[in-house]
């Protein structure tokens, strides 16, 4: 998600240089610069609202109107609105008009977030099928497009398959620390208790803690592991 | 309540058959069950019959396997039989067991036999033995039945379309795996025979190894 930023600067730039339009115009895509900065400072609500005001007011280039809903779906996912969150970017997808294999990857998790992990796997497996790696087209698959993968199995009970995809993202990014969280419980569920605990160890020792949850130190603690 | 006693023992009694007729007992069976490049093989070896001064078995995990020193050592990768295995007419001399890996191209495991003969004539005596033998077909010198997984497929789900061919570098995110009867390379003991022979290689890992090698550890390539 932070890879947007960059772009959504650029287009805040866009938005607000428009000195020449007309102060009702201005206003109206003010709405489109707020939405973003809404977003940033994670004032979701507001992203949601201004957002809506956006669209509605403007007739935006397919890029700009892609990435507001892209920001939207964004919001709606933060808010847990998952079925809101899977329409906007579904509808971001569509506006872009061309095959982007990362944002299928953002909508894969979006659907496992809605509680259909059948159509996430069906997502990562079109990009794989179709060679749309993370960066494009023949670009390669990486760590992401294997965690999605795998997060998509374990979600359809399909643990051994899925600590399988982990493994394979694990080969690109030995130390993407997530990973290996995801395939200890692909291993628990296996029952293979040692395999679990060593994931977990691995996981703890390279994790940024600020990103580490209740529900993640409660998993740890079956183990009889603390993040240090 | 007779009905009852009677019926549990008519069950023990099929059960025990049934176990009866899965042990192997013939090297031809032996075979069989090593040409599916899977578990079969080592879980038959568990309670195999099989001719004596043939096969040194050790205990691997929970099922049994040829006894090599270490697949990942050259020279402790292979194992010599006093009496050769005969196999429907072809002389099994000897096992190896080999894994390795090679960077970018990910990891290779071999097992199988050497065997006395030419290729031709060891495919020859061997194809009715091999499952799924009608894919069991030349490939320049070599006799060869191929199938490949991509991640993420059913992990025991293998296809038979798209496949790398010879000579060619398993992609990443892939496994191929290869039942192979081809000439032995010049250095002995393979010199002069034909090795029979089954592979996995490409993006082999832990969880696809625990599945198809339970003799082997399988963080022996991590």
């Amino acid at each position: 998600m932070n890879a947007r930023w960059p772009a959504l600067i650029v287009c805040s730039f866009i938005l607000t240089g428009c000195a020449g339009l007309q102060n009702p115009q201005r206003a109206n895509l003010a709405h489109c610069t707020n939405q973003l900065k809404a977003s940033k400072a994670e004032n979701y609500a507001l992203a949601l609202q201004e957002g809506d005001l956006c669209l509605q007011k403007n007739t935006l280039p397919a890029s700009l109107q892609s990435l507001i809903y892209a920001v939207q779906a964004d919001a709606h996912s933060n808010l847990k609105q998952f079925p809101e969150a899977v329409t906007a970017k579904e509808k971001s997808i569509q506006v872009a008009g061309k095959p982007d294999g990362r944002a299928n990857l953002d909508l894969s998790a979006m659907y496992r977030d809605a509680g259909n992990p059948q159509k996430a796997l069906e997502l990562v497996r079109y990009n794989l099928d179709n060679g749309l790696g993370e960066a494009g087209k023949g670009t390669g698959f990486h760590m992401p497009t294997y965690y999605h993968l795998g997060l998509a199995l374990t979600d359809l009970g399909q643990y051994r398959e899925a600590a399988e995809a982990f493994s394979t993202g694990l080969e690109r990014q030995p130390d993407y620390a997530w990973a290996f969280y995801a395939r200890g419980v692909a291993y628990g569920h296996l029952g293979e208790k040692d395999d679990a605990k060593a994931d977990f160890r691995k996981f703890s020792q390279i994790v940024d803690k600020k990103y580490v949850e209740d529900k993640h130190k409660a998993k740890l603690a079956e183990y009889g592991i603390s993040i240090p | 309540m007779f009905r009852s006693v009677f019926s549990g023992v008519a069950l023990l009694v099929a059960a025990a058959c049934t176990a009866q007729a899965q042990t192997v007992t013939t090297p031809e069976q032996l075979f069989t069950e090593f040409s599916r490049c899977d578990a079969h093989f080592f879980e038959s070896l568990r309670d195999a019959r099989l001719p004596a001064g043939t096969v040194r078995l050790s205990d691997y995990g929970s099922v049994k396997a040829p006894t090599v020193t270490s697949p990942l050592q050259e020279d402790g990768a292979y194992q010599h039989f006093e009496t050769p295995l005969v196999v429907n007419g072809v002389r099994m001399v000897g096992y190896y067991n080999q894994a390795q890996t090679l960077k970018n191209l990910g990891n290779f495991l071999f097992w199988g036999f050497i065997a006395d003969g030419s290729p031709q004539e060891v495919a020859a005596k061997l194809k009715p033995l091999i499952v799924d033998n009608g894919r069991f077909v030349s490939q320049g010198q070599a006799i060869t039945r191929a199938e490949i997984r991509r991640i993420g497929d059913p992990i025991g789900q293998w296809r038979t379309e798209g496949l790398t061919g010879p000579g060619v570098a398993t992609p990443f995110g892939f496994v191929d795996r290869v039942l192979m009867v081809d000439t032995g390379d010049n250095r002995p003991p393979m010199a002069g025979r034909t090795t029979v022979f089954c592979s996995l290689q490409g993006t082999v890992t832990a969880p696809l190894l625990q599945v198809y090698r339970p003799d082997l550890n399988a963080h022996l390539l991590d």
